[in-house]
């Protein structure tokens, strides 16, 4: 059988490129990081020690220490943990729901997507950080409150990209071809146009990601996030503003890790995207 | 006038064209014919210096009027396009700026070419060019933007675009493929006027087209083109009628229409004559209307509906192929919709004997998800139909396989595919739950005349092995006759004539299928 090869083979497989090797390695550091952080510190998180105030960076504290004596490396380690566990719920919870909400608006369209495209835009009108501060202020503080609060401010933006999305697939040859076989509504949605959408669904999971990080060291940083004695990066550099001069090494590591986590996530999204370009 | 010399060009090692020799006298139209990918758009492209810059021009020259275009800069490149070379392509709608008026898009060409620019008297050659090239309502065309004008207009006013400075060459890359059958026709025909009315010098064409039939019709000289290189060329009728290269026969053959045609049924037993009215009737359609709905304006606009399929009645019945012929936007598409019960908003009777239509697509590229293998594609469709056990889907889905010579395939991503191979899976795709009647729109227009011949050999194959029948949709009358037991021609909503194919094809009672089958050049 003659057969022309002029179209492009798509595989199935990960392409790895520069972007997402570089992105992988960096927030694999610092999950992994993390991770530990929430079981094993090199000291204490909450032992305090005058002798040891405001300590530069030496090889006993690789970060210093701060105004309390504590241990800056230890403290970094747990907020990361209190960190990555916030981004992960908060992607998680508003993605999930984001996926649903998106895919029933984007599919059906009419007057469902409507409404909810409308409740969508008012709700996007507030700036993500104030509706969080309201709803934090309503539910109270504390790190799970937060988690809620950021869950539902994030939704909108996910229903959004996953909304135009189904709105590319839903008239594709191959979704009518399914509907004439007979496949039911849900398994449409789920089955044939979600893997198709995932690529881009990852992007805006980064981003997303990225966001609540942001987001929960902004809500901390403001004294309503995380409380203390527990760590958070957000509320380090909060604590660490009277001593910028004194002990810039107590603003520096927190306010580094939080960049360069940042960047991680944004080069492992970057590198989704070039994929698909492709 | 070109005389292209040993031209080479390649693309990462890959050879695209391979030592090239061609040439185009004064006045003379040479068709560059071959299958898609077989280097003919590269070749123009080299003509033009606008090689994609992943590719590179490894040997040979081009002479223009003796002056090597390879050795120009990028800059008397410029100046030359448009003034000596001019192109026009295949797709009308994205070659035209859609932001711009066409008219402004026209006087461009003028504000870039000429030294002395005068909008005025620009503007007046716009407009008598305009007309030259059939768009007499000149001045509304002129003030037009491109998605006011019909495909054909949009083609017309390309070529005045490449018209307007009297080029001494004019390549045509697949001037007419998107464009309806009697457009076609016509857009030719003003070609042809076009270069004869030129004063003095000739205007020469290079014609590249994968359609033999037009490449007859219209070129002095044809080209055939394979994997880069010419096979063979000489004058049109001696290379249609005694062609010397394998490939060339091979592709002559593969012409729907000019092959020894189909054994139509109504020949054997198995069926009996089609208007036999004791026959089986797979589906029965009776007074039939769908429509469409407008794009509302606003949420609280009431809705309306224009009417795309006119009622319409008929019977198709057990084993047999009905074509549906007409142009775009008669209707055609709309009425399959409806049939297959996609399109909520109809009127009328369709009784069907089972639910199970199925439909096969014109664009193989779309009609299969591309996140899943080949098996799985091919096993949804018995899900779908509650077949519970694995091992049976399993069974049937390699069963099909073979019948559609992709055996092996199972884990295989459309994307790997090529064109022909994806169309074979959409086949057995629709015909895995054994459908007792299957819509086909348009399935073989976008496949080369070689693969287009083995699609329409693997359809009526598998109709004779499971009986099964057809509504086969098509613009090509030289398909449709290769196909086709029965022939409904449509014309704006409505079926105006149909019958036996013999009967259609011999004796049309109707103006429009005289002129369908006139511009099919049989």
């Amino acid at each position: 059988m003659k057969t022309d090869n002029t179209a492009k083979g798509r595989t199935k497989r990960i392409r790895m490129n520069g972007y997402l090797t570089a992105g992988l390695i960096i927030t694999g550091f610092f999950v992994l990081l993390g991770i530990i952080g929430m079981f094993w510190t090199p000291y204490s998180t909450t032992a305090m020690s005058a002798s040891e105030k405001f300590a530069a960076p030496s090889l006993a504290h690789l970060m210093g220490t701060d105004n309390f004596g504590r241990d800056i490396l230890s403290r970094v380690m747990k907020g990361l943990g209190t960190t990555v566990m916030v981004g992960v719920l908060v992607v998680l919870v508003s993605g999930t729901a984001g996926l649903v909400i998106g895919a029933l608006t984007g599919y059906f369209g009419g007057i469902v997507d409507e409404v909810i495209m409308r409740i969508n835009d008012a709700l996007n009108s507030f700036p993500s950080i104030l509706m969080a501060l309201v709803v934090v202020s309503i539910l109270g503080t504390g790190s799970r409150n937060v988690i809620i609060a950021l869950s539902i401010v994030f939704i909108p933006s996910f229903v959004r990209v996953v909304r135009s999305e189904y709105m590319r697939c839903r008239n594709a040859d191959y979704i009518t071809n399914a509907r004439l076989m007979g496949v039911s509504r849900i398994r449409i949605m789920f089955v044939h146009i979600l893997p198709n959408i995932m690529s881009t669904f990852l992007v805006a999971v980064t981003v997303g990601f990225n966001n609540a990080i942001l987001a929960e060291s902004g809500l901390s940083y403001l004294g309503i996030g995380v409380q203390p004695p527990d760590a958070s990066l957000g509320k380090m550099l909060s604590d660490a503003q009277g001593y910028l001069f004194k002990a810039p090494w107590y603003a520096v590591f927190p306010g580094l890790t939080i960049v360069l986590f940042v960047l991680g996530f944004s080069l492992i999204g970057e590198g989704i995207q070039r994929n698909n370009r492709r | 006038m070109l005389q292209i010399n040993n031209f080479s060009v390649g693309i990462k090692e890959k050879i695209i064209v391979d030592s090239l020799t061609l040439e185009i006298g004064d006045g003379e139209v040479v068709g560059l014919v071959g299958e898609s990918g077989s280097g003919k758009s590269m070749t123009a492209l080299g003509i033009m210096g606008l090689l994609p810059h992943t590719a590179e021009v490894m040997s040979g020259e081009i002479l223009l009027d003796s002056e090597n275009l390879l050795a120009k800069s990028a800059q008397e490149m410029r100046n030359l396009r448009g003034r000596d070379i001019s192109m026009i392509f295949q797709e009308p709608m994205t070659s035209l700026n859609p932001t711009m008026k066409v008219g402004k898009q026209l006087m461009e060409v003028f504000a870039v070419h000429s030294d002395k620019y005068l909008k005025d008297e620009a503007k007046n050659k716009v407009l008598e060019v305009l007309k030259s090239v059939g768009l007499n309502d000149s001045q509304r065309v002129f003030d037009s933007y491109p998605h006011e004008l019909s495909g054909g207009m949009r083609q017309r006013a390309m070529i005045a675009m490449a018209m307007l400075l009297r080029p001494k060459l004019l390549i045509a890359d697949e001037p007419t493929t998107a464009l309806d059958v009697t457009v076609q026709k016509q857009i030719l025909d003003m070609l042809t006027e076009l270069k004869e009315r030129e004063g003095g010098q000739k205007m020469s064409i290079l014609f590249i087209t994968h359609d033999l039939e037009l490449a007859r019709h219209f070129c002095d000289r044809i080209a055939v083109m394979k994997d880069g290189a010419i096979v063979e060329q000489g004058e049109a009728a001696r290379v249609m009628d005694e062609p010397s290269h394998e490939y060339t026969k091979k592709l002559i053959e593969a012409v729907p229409g000019r092959r020894t045609g189909r054994k139509h049924h109504a020949d054997n037993n198995i069926v009996g004559s089609s208007r036999d009215a004791k026959r089986d009737k797979v589906m029965s359609v009776s007074g039939l209307s769908a429509y469409y709905k407008n794009k509302r304006k606003g949420v609280f606009d009431r809705q309306t509906l224009m009417k795309a399929v006119d009622d319409v009645s008929f019977d198709v019945y057990k084993v047999e192929v009905l074509g549906l012929v007409g142009e775009s936007g008669c209707g055609k598409t709309s009425l399959s919709k409806a049939l297959l019960g996609v399109n909520p908003d109809v009127r009328g009777n369709i009784e069907r004997k089972s639910t199970s239509a199925r439909m096969i697509f014109q664009d193989p590229y779309s009609s299969l998800n591309p996140s899943y293998t080949i098996g799985w594609l091919l096993e949804e469709p018995l899900r779908a139909a509650g077949v519970r056990s694995a091992q049976e889907r399993q069974r049937r889905v390699n069963d099909m396989l073979k019948m559609i010579d992709m055996e092996g395939y199972n884990d295989r991503y459309p994307g790997e595919l090529s064109g022909g191979q994806r169309q074979r899976v959409s086949i057995g795709q629709a015909l895995i739950t054994e459908p007792e009647l299957v819509i086909a729109d348009e399935p073989v227009s976008a496949l080369d005349v070689t693969i287009q011949a083995q699609i329409m050999e693997l359809m009526l194959k598998m109709q004779e092995k499971m009986g099964l029948s057809y509504i086969f949709i098509s613009h090509d009358m030289n398909v449709i006759s290769q196909m086709c037991d029965r022939v409904m021609v449509m014309k704006s909503g409505s079926i105006i004539e149909s019958g036996s194919t013999e009967e259609i094809f011999a004796h049309p009672r109707e103006e429009y299928t005289k002129k369908l089958l006139d511009a099919a050049w049989r």
